[in-house]
Formats: structure tokens, sequence, C-alpha cells
């Protein structure tokens, strides 16, 4: 192939927003030029071809089918194996992993639980009021930020769906009043109308005073004042809430991993519970997810399990326990005796400690990249690029989903003929 | 070749009530008593093979008009209610996968216990279009029914922007671009008009007044839809959740809807939803409207319904109609999911617990059973519970027990509201179903209703999805339902003495190509680009999702 | 809390991502999320330069980051999400799954006036 070919509307997977108006243009097998991506997108196609995995066992060149046999050698032999990861794959990769936890009596966990788990968690207890991105941009008069910073982790997201789209209703940034809340003034917040600064792992007490005043109740407060801000400040907040049409809140990790955690944002969707009781007045929630499929994670779970994260398969039936099932629990707490890791890495991501355990037990990894995890693995299976070389299914955070075509030709099979291939392995036993 | 010998056929479509007949299997189709030279050579060559029902009950597959099975709004209960699903595990066993069942069960589960109880087709009720990937995705992991979606078009920018400017040829046009994008069946109305206003903060009544930002009532919105979808010879007309649906006095808006609508074809959905009277001097508001409706559809020749029976008991209520959901928040205060779909729809979801001693909980229970009682053709009436709305799917024959057996019924009601027969009159009926009526209400009907001329019956040709029952006479009828002696699903055996095979399979999925005029994608492309939020080009469901598919012709007219 | 401890907010930066994506084991990843922000008032207060290397130390470990004055309150520091960041935090999830990133305790220590 030598001539220049295009391909329009190519979704990006870095983020959960899945921007999919990427145009590429393609010779030789090869990226020639990038349109619409952000900065981390942009990044990331010029990056994708480069650094990649080959098959390897314990640091030793080996070859894709036994590397695949090894696996499910490893993952046979185990008595309590984990597979983690999840997020940065395909929706159709995950339906085999969920297929091979059964099969091989694992836990299986996603980033979710170390990302927005604690939000579904919470969804759980009192049930959630979202809408998709779209809805947001067409309708939503005020847009709240609360522990999201969507500049810096989702680039494209504000020029897509949010304050600098075009809505059917809603035509511009000035159509819509923008806050953030967050411990520090991020980029976000300099795109604001309002900053309102929350004393670090005091949101649940904020948003309950907010709560409080939206129901006509006064909050209690400590030498006047709550979360660091004087009452007065807060009430000024609640009215512009309280005057809202469409309201939206998007949530990130700043409300999933401080303090309260789940309960943070079971306040946050009990606010906007109560925000809905005015017949007038809409308001929507949103979790800024991270990972570009990390909604497909929970949701290919749930209709496979009935579970959205943390789920084991030691009675062979799905039972779920957060605190137990998730990862770093099982990590931290050495429950675990084998390891497989789908297109993550968790020796970067998840507490030291936690990862740790990863070094003294056969860790398997499946990623087109080189990165922490496996430079120890004991088996690296190497992997098609999603949305590159790969297609299948992904969900943005607003389970929207989407279909990933693939434009460049790759030598290695993607992730879910490798953990379908395991699967088989282990099955025909 | 199969031959099931000494079979009792019940099979209303081709007028067979109790017939002994045998029944003869081929390429996943009923085929025609061959020769006995045939059959001869056939039993030299090995190549027939006989199971003798001894006269046990056979019916075809059974045929769910409306159940909710797959898709983001059940997958989104599936999330919610962990608590749901803890007490119902299912293992892994040999191919079978395993999961989890209750009011909301995992995909598998769902096609199992589909599965077990007989059931063949099941339609999913309601897809948000921009959606509808995800449905094919849960589609191609739930085991052995065939089914189809029915894509939410009441609520549609497009749809009501069409309607608004009069111009029926584009909306005709659209609604057949969306059923062939989204790999639908046919059209799903919910409450139109009324979730577009509850996505502008503002409440419709009835069907007559103008509203939302497109200026229009449900009135036009629905009169539009009917005809177009009688233009496009969908095989199943529009399928309608009723305005102002579970609110007390709800009753003529049904009634209006039904006559509004008299001349076209209409399928209105959990009617027992739209079925209450009100009585402003009762503390409990609600009251019987049954007789109204009933006489209503008694009247009417084209018009069907399903029931949408209430079940006692947990249930996990979920619909397009977010405001509904709401209500039942505010009414409950039990979790709430809302999702409001950009451009297309709304949806929630509240979890319910349908008590034997609420008031108002009977009267919806005994709404549902006199409309079964009171409409006198089955061939308008289908079971349904609006699965998981009013209930599971898996009380079918427990309703089918009180449809069957008035002196169950009565044992029934007893333990129900002592005022129970102060608001009801289902103790005086004494209407009973015979074995035919339940094969018309529960496979046949639905079968004709949806347009699938190879379902619901069992005359030369159709499917070979079989159920076989065990005799009424020496069993409880519930569990002759809920236990059938086998199943047959495109003429191979997947249920056998009650327990499912070990022949994982998936089933087909059934849609509609209606043809459309291609002008249509350039005439929305604009404000489609505009207002989604993702791009036109990645819109359509590609050929990727879908494995097996049975394209069902757009023919109604003779 | 006393004077120099802070509470550690972990978080994405655009270049953090830029370079997640461009190989891990890059050195410009290494740079990316070797760094602690501090507040211009803290560091004054601290005595310490921007670019100083610092001590930060957890209950769950230690590590050594260069310093970056930053808009920030007095009372946290931050530091971009990654391996290194991830050294300071527990594995204690308090039974939900999600280790404490955002909330952990940090104790910043001028490295010169370790050795001293």
């Amino acid at each position: 192939m030598t001539e220049l070919k295009t391909f329009k509307n190519i979704t990006c997977t870095f983020c959960g927003a899945l921007c999919d108006n990427i145009e590429v243009k393609v010779k030789d097998n090869k990226i020639e030029e990038l349109k619409n991506a952000c900065a981390i997108s942009r990044k990331k196609y010029e990056h994708a071809l480069k650094d990649r995995t080959s098959p390897m066992i314990n640091g030793e060149e080996s070859t894709y089918q036994e590397v695949i046999e090894k696996a499910a050698e490893i993952l046979k032999n185990s008595k309590n194996p984990l597979i983690y990861g999840l997020s940065s794959t395909t929706a159709e990769a995950q339906k085999n992993a969920v297929k091979l936890a059964e099969l091989s009596g694992a836990n299986i966990d996603s980033t979710s639980s170390v990302c927005h788990g604690p939000g579904t968690m919470a969804k759980q207890l009192v049930g959630m009021i979202t809408a998709t991105l779209g809805e947001i941009k067409n309708r939503s008069d005020l847009m709240v930020f609360w522990g999201a910073n969507p500049v810096e982790a989702h680039p494209n997201h504000s020029k897509r769906y949010t304050m600098l789209s075009e809505g059917l209703f809603k035509k511009n940034r000035s159509d819509r009043e923008v806050i953030v809340f967050d411990v520090r003034k991020t980029p976000t917040a300099k795109m604001a109308d309002q900053f309102i600064r929350v004393e670090p792992g005091k949101d649940f007490e904020l948003l309950m005073a907010l709560r409080l005043i939206i129901q006509g109740k006064k909050p209690e407060t400590e030498a006047g004042k709550v979360a660091g801000l004087e009452l007065a400040e807060i009430e000024a907040a609640a009215e512009k809430l309280k005057n809202a049409r469409y309201g939206s809140i998007f949530y990130g990790m700043g409300l999933t991993m401080t303090g309260a955690k789940y309960m943070n944002t079971w306040a946050a969707m009990s606010l906007i519970r109560d925000l809905n009781n005015d017949h007038q007045r809409r308001f929507v929630m949103m979790p800024m997810r991270g990972h570009g499929n990390v909604a497909g994670s929970e949701i290919t779970m749930a209709w496979q399990t009935g579970y959205p994260f943390a789920v084991n398969f030691s009675k062979a039936y799905p039972r779920y326990n957060p605190g137990e099932y998730t990862a770093v629990d099982l990590l931290a707490n050495k429950e675990v005796d084998a390891a497989f890791i789908i297109a993550s890495d968790p020796a970067g991501n998840l507490p030291k400690k936690a990862a740790a355990h990863l070094k003294d037990i056969p860790t398997i990894i499946l990623d087109p990249h080189w990165n922490f995890t496996s430079d120890f693995a004991d088996v690296v299976i190497p992997s098609a690029l999603k949305g590159i070389t790969a297609s299948g299914t992904v969900y943005r955070m607003d389970h929207v989903p989407l279909h990933l075509r693939s434009f460049l030709e790759d030598e290695w099979p993607d992730d879910a003929a490798a953990v379908a291939q395991i699967g088989e392995l282990i099955e025909n036993a | 070749m199969l031959r099931l010998k000494n079979a009792v056929i019940y099979d209303p479509t081709n007028n067979k009530d109790g017939v002994k007949e045998d029944i003869w299997i081929e390429n996943g189709k009923i085929a025609a008593e061959p020769k006995p030279e045939v059959v001869k050579e056939l039993k030299a060559a090995d190549d027939l093979e006989e199971i003798d029902l001894n006269g046990k009950i056979v019916m075809a597959g059974g045929v769910d008009i409306h159940s909710h099975i797959a898709g983001p709004k059940v997958n989104s209960g599936r999330v919610l209610r962990p608590e749901d699903h803890r007490r119902d595990n299912v293992a892994r066993k040999g191919k079978l996968r395993s999961g989890v069942g209750s009011t909301v069960p995992s995909s598998y589960v769902t096609g199992y216990r589909y599965s077990l109880m007989g059931y063949t087709t099941v339609m999913e009720a309601a897809g948000p279009p921009m959606k509808a990937k995800h449905i094919h995705e849960e589609f191609g992991d739930l085991p052995y029914i065939d089914k189809g979606f029915l894509v939410l078009s009441g609520n549609n920018y497009f749809v009501l922007k069409f309607i608004s400017e009069n111009n029926q040829q584009a909306l005709k046009d659209y609604l057949a671009w969306l059923i062939n994008v989204t790999g639908a069946f046919g059209l799903k109305v919910v409450n139109p008009g009324g979730v577009e206003a509850w996505k502008e903060g503002k409440r419709m009544r009835g069907i007559d007044e103008k509203g939302t930002h497109f200026d229009l009532s449900p009135k036009e919105i629905l009169l539009a839809l009917a005809k177009a979808a009688d233009d496009l010879e969908l095989p199943h007309p529009i399928h309608l959740h009723t305005n102002d649906l579970g609110s007390a006095g709800n009753y003529k808006t049904a009634i209006n809807t039904m006559k509004l609508l008299e001349d076209y074809r209409l399928h209105i959905t959990h009617v027992q939803f739209s079925s209450y009277g009100k009585n402003e001097d009762s503390k409990i508001k609600f009251a019987m409207a049954t007789d109204e409706i009933a006489a209503e559809i008694n009247r009417q020749s084209k018009l069907t319904v399903d029931i949408g029976q209430l079940v006692f008991g947990e249930a996990t209520t979920m619909t397009a109609d977010g405001i509904l959901e709401y209500n039942l928040h505010k009414l409950s205060g039990n979790k709430w999911v809302n999702t409001d779909v950009e451009m297309e729809t709304g949806s929630g979801i509240v979890p319910m617990n349908y008590k034997k001693k609420n008031l108002v909980n009977d009267i919806q229970w005994a709404t549902g059973m006199e409309l079964f009682l009171k409409i006198e053709d089955p061939w308008k009436v289908f079971l349904t519970t609006d699965h998981p709305n009013a209930g599971p799917f898996t009380a079918y024959p427990w309703i089918i027990k009180l449809l069957m057996d008035k002196n169950y019924r009565k044992d029934y009601i007893s333990d129900l509201n002592d005022k129970f027969d102060e608001y009801t009159d289902l103790s005086s009926l004494d209407r009973e179903y015979s074995l035919s009526e339940i094969a018309v209400i529960s496979r046949s009907g639905p079968a004709k209703a949806l347009g699938l001329k190879n379902k619901g019956h069992l005359g030369v040709g159709a499917d070979a999805d079989i159920t076989i029952y065990n005799n009424i006479e020496d069993n409880d009828i519930a569990e002759v339902f809920a236990h059938p002696a086998y199943v047959f699903k495109s003429g191979k055996m997947i249920v056998k003495a009650g327990e499912l095979l070990d022949n994982l399979e998936i089933g087909k999925t059934l849609v509609t190509k209606p043809e459309y005029d291609q002008n249509i994608i350039e005439l929305i492309r604009e404000d489609f680009q505009k207002y989604y939020s993702i791009s036109i080009d990645n819109y359509p469901v590609t050929d990727h999702y879908y494995d097996k598919i049975e394209v069902i012709p757009c023919v109604t007219k003779e | 809390m006393s004077d120099n401890n802070f509470i550690l907010i972990t978080g994405r930066t655009i270049k953090q991502g830029m370079a997640s994506v461009s190989g891990k084991k890059s050195d410009n990843y290494k740079k990316e999320t070797s760094y602690v922000e501090v507040s211009k008032n803290v560091l004054q207060r601290m005595n310490i330069e921007e670019g100083e290397t610092v001590i930060l130390e957890s209950e769950a470990g230690s590590v050594e980051v260069s310093c970056k004055a930053a808009d920030l309150e007095e009372d946290i520091v931050f530091m971009p999400y990654g391996r290194i960041a991830n050294s300071l935090i527990g594995t204690d999830t308090g039974g939900t799954g999600m280790p404490n990133s955002k909330s952990n305790v940090v104790k910043l220590i001028r490295k010169e006036a370790q050795t001293n």
C-alpha cells in the first residue's frame, strides 16, 4: 500500500470520553497525518507502533503459541488466580476474560475498583441520575465539576460535550454557568465562572451541607464553617444549584479516592436526587471515567455475572464483594497465587506494596506495549492495538457503545483472541 | 428426521384443540408426515429418531411479546441490585455458563429460565437507538431463545421534528432507517411527548394538550407514528406504552388513545398499568376501570394488548418513561436510576416490592386478572408481566394457574387485603381459561401480533420450537407450565425432564428491514452531527454485532 | 496538622498523560511523575528552593522527588499519578477496594536538612 488513505471518525480509546472524530491518514502501514486528536491522543497514536512487546517467558524470547500455552498452564495450576485490568481493552476481550475467570475459578476485577468503583457502590445504595453526554451538551445550563479535572485528563471533553460545545438549546460557553469544586485550582477550575475550594477530605460534609440547605434546613457548622467554607458561601452555591433548569455534575477521583470514598459519591448522588424534587428542575451527574473502556468492563461483567467488578468464581458461580475480591485487597493480603493482567500496568498504577505481590507469584501480562508490570512478568503476551490494528467495542463514560475500526496491520492477534485461546486450552484440557 | 409420537396437540393457529397426532421435524422446521415408504427408508438408514410422548401436551414454544431482557436499562438494573442476585446463584455446569437470577438475572440465566419454562422467542421491549450495539452484544450472550428488540421512537428528536413539520414522508423514511441501522424488529412508543417534557422540566397530561419545544400533542405524535408503521408494513404495529401510565384515573387516556388509533394497527403493552380508575373520595384514590377498558378492546377489531400482570413480591421497575420512575421513587422512597439519552429517549429504574396486603397493589393485581377474564377474545390479550416491572417472567406458570382454576383464584384472594372485594369484582368472575386459550395468550396470539408467521404454531414449515408439558389432570397446573418435560428449539432438544441439556447455543436475532429513501441520511446529517455526541457514521450497528439473524419481511397487506 | 505534614493529592496532569502513552519506561515518563508540587508559602517557610530534591514520607514508604512551586493551599501537596507517587500510597482500602490515593498524609523533608 503506497497510496495515502484517509480514515474518518475514528475513535480514540485513551480516555472515557472516547472522541469518535479522529481523522487519520495512513500510508505504508504508518500514520502520516492526524486531525482532531488532543495532545495525549496525538502522542498515543504517534507512539502506537513503537515500544511493542514480544512473546516472553521468564525473560526469554518465546513464540506466541508458547506464551498462550504457558498462560493457560499457570491459570490452570493456580488455586486462586486474579484476572485484572480490562479497562483498556475491548468489550469482546472483557467478555472472554469473564469466561476465562469462570473456567479457572478466578477473581476478576477491573481498574474500576481503584477508579470509579466506589461510585458504582454508591449507586447500589441510592441509585444514580444521569444522562448521555450529548444530552448535557444540548440542555445543561449549569455545569459543576467536582474533584474532576477534564482539561488534563479528558482534554477534548469540554469542547465536545460541555463548556465549549454547541448544543441544541445551549449554544456556547456563555449559555452555561460553570462551577468547580476542588482542593486545588486545577486548569479546569481556571475555565470556570467560580472555583470553590473544598478542604481536603471534607467533600462529604460539604455535600451534606448543600443537601440540607436545599431541603430548607440549616447545617451545623464548626466556627461558622463547613469544609473550610463560610456558610454564606455554601448557601450561595446552593442557590445556584437551585436556579438551574438542567444542571449537571461531573465528578472525578476527588470524590472516590478521598475520605469516605463511596459515601462521598453517595452524598453527591443524594444531592442530585434532592435537586430533582422540584418539578421545573432537572439535574444529572456523570463519573469522569478515566480509561477508554472502563465503563465497558463494568457493563460486560454485569450482564454475564450480575455484578460490575470485584467478582470471585471460586464456587463456580459469581460472588461479589468489594474490599475482598478487589485487586488491591487480594494482592496486599497475598491471597492470590497467580495473576493475569490484561491491558493494564498495576506495577505502575497500584499502591507499591500491593503490586509487589505480583513479583512473588506467576504473573502473565497481555499488553501491546512494555510497561512496569511487563518488566518482571513471567509471561508476556503481545497484542494488537485497540482501535488502531484491532477492532472491537468500547463503552464511553455515559455507556454509549462505539465500534472501533482498525486501520493498520499488526503481526499479533488482539486481546479478545488471546484471552479466548487461553480459555479454550483450559476448557478443553 | 425426528418424530414426536403420541402428542396431544394444542395449536390454536391450526385449529387443533387436543388433537392426538405425531409431529415430524426436519432441518429445524415442522415437516409434513412422510409417506410410509419414506419412513421405512429413514428407519432403515437409522435416520429417524422417535420420542414417544405418551399423550403429553404439546404446544409451540412460548412467545413473549414484551419483556426487558437485554440492553443498557436492564444491565443498569443488574448493577443497581446486588441484593437481587445474592441468594439466587447458578453454577457453571458443563458448557453452561454460570450467572445469577432473581428479578434482573444475568444474560445466561435469563436464557436458561425462559427455556426451562418452554419459551423460545422473546421480544426485548425497549431499546434506545444510540445504545443498540449494547443490546446486540448482550443478545450474543443470551442463550437458546430467538429475540429481537423494539426501538424507542416516541420522543425522538427527528420523529418530533418531522411530525411538527408535517413531513410524513421524511418520518416514514427516518423510522425505516432507524430500524435498519439499529437492527431493531419494530417500533416502541413510550409516553409520546411526555419523556421529552420530563427532560424539559415539564409535565404533560392526557393526549390532547400540546407541549414541549416541538409544540406537539401526544395525539399528533401517535397518529403520525401509527400511520408510518402501517405504511411501512412493519410486521408488528407500534407497540405503545400509553401516556399517564401508572396514575389513578388514566383509563380515560388509554381509551382515548385506543379510539384515536382505531383505524390503525396497534398493540398496547402492559395495559394493566393504563387501566386505573379514580375515586376522589377514597383514601387510596385507585379504583377499577376494567369494564371500560375491556369493553373498548372487545369492541375494536385490530387492537391487541398484553397485560403486564402484577406479581406479588420483588420486582425491578424499568422503563423509558423517566417521569414514571421518578414518581415511583417518590412513592416508594426506593433507590432510583434515571438516564436521559440525547435526542432519543429517557429511562429510569426503581426496585419495588408488591405486597399482598397493600390495597393499591391488590387493585393493580386485580386489574390484570380482570382484564384477562373480561377481554372475550384471547387473540387480543397476551400473557406478560412486563418483566421485571410488574414481576419476573418466571411467574407465568402461576398466572396460568390463576387463569385456569377459579378455586385457586379464590384461595389466593383470601390472602389479600380484607377490603379486596369492596374494590374489585374478581371474586365474582367464574371464567376459566382452557388449555387452548392458554396456548393463544402465551404463544399463538403474541406470535401473530408480532407478525412472526413461523412462530407460535406447529403447522408444516413453522420453526420447530416446541414445548411438551405433562398432563394437567395428574399434576399441579403451575408445576406443569414451570417444568416442561421437553423443550425443542429449532428442532433440537434443549430441555429434558425439566433440566437444560449441555448444548449451549445462541438463538437468532429477529430483525426487519423496511425500505427507505437514502436521502434521509443527508436530511438528518447536519442536525445529527451538531446535536448528537457521536458521529452519524459511527451510529449504525455493523455486521460485527449479528451472529444469526432472521429478517422478517415487511408485508402486512395481502 | 503539624508543619511538615500534608495531604498528598495524586492526580493526572496533561504531561503525565502524554508521557504515559509514549513509553512507560522512558525518561520523560519518569520526569513527569517524579516531582511534587508545593505551595509557594510552604516552600518559603521551609526554606526550600524550587527544583530542590525533597523527601516525601508516608506510612507506606518514602520517595525522593524534585520540588515545584504551585498555586496550592498550604494543607496539600500534589504529585502526578504514577509509580513514584504509588510508593507512598498504603494498601488499606477500608473495605472498598480503593486505596487512599488522594488522602494519604505525607511528611515533607528537606533532603539537605536530613543529611546535615
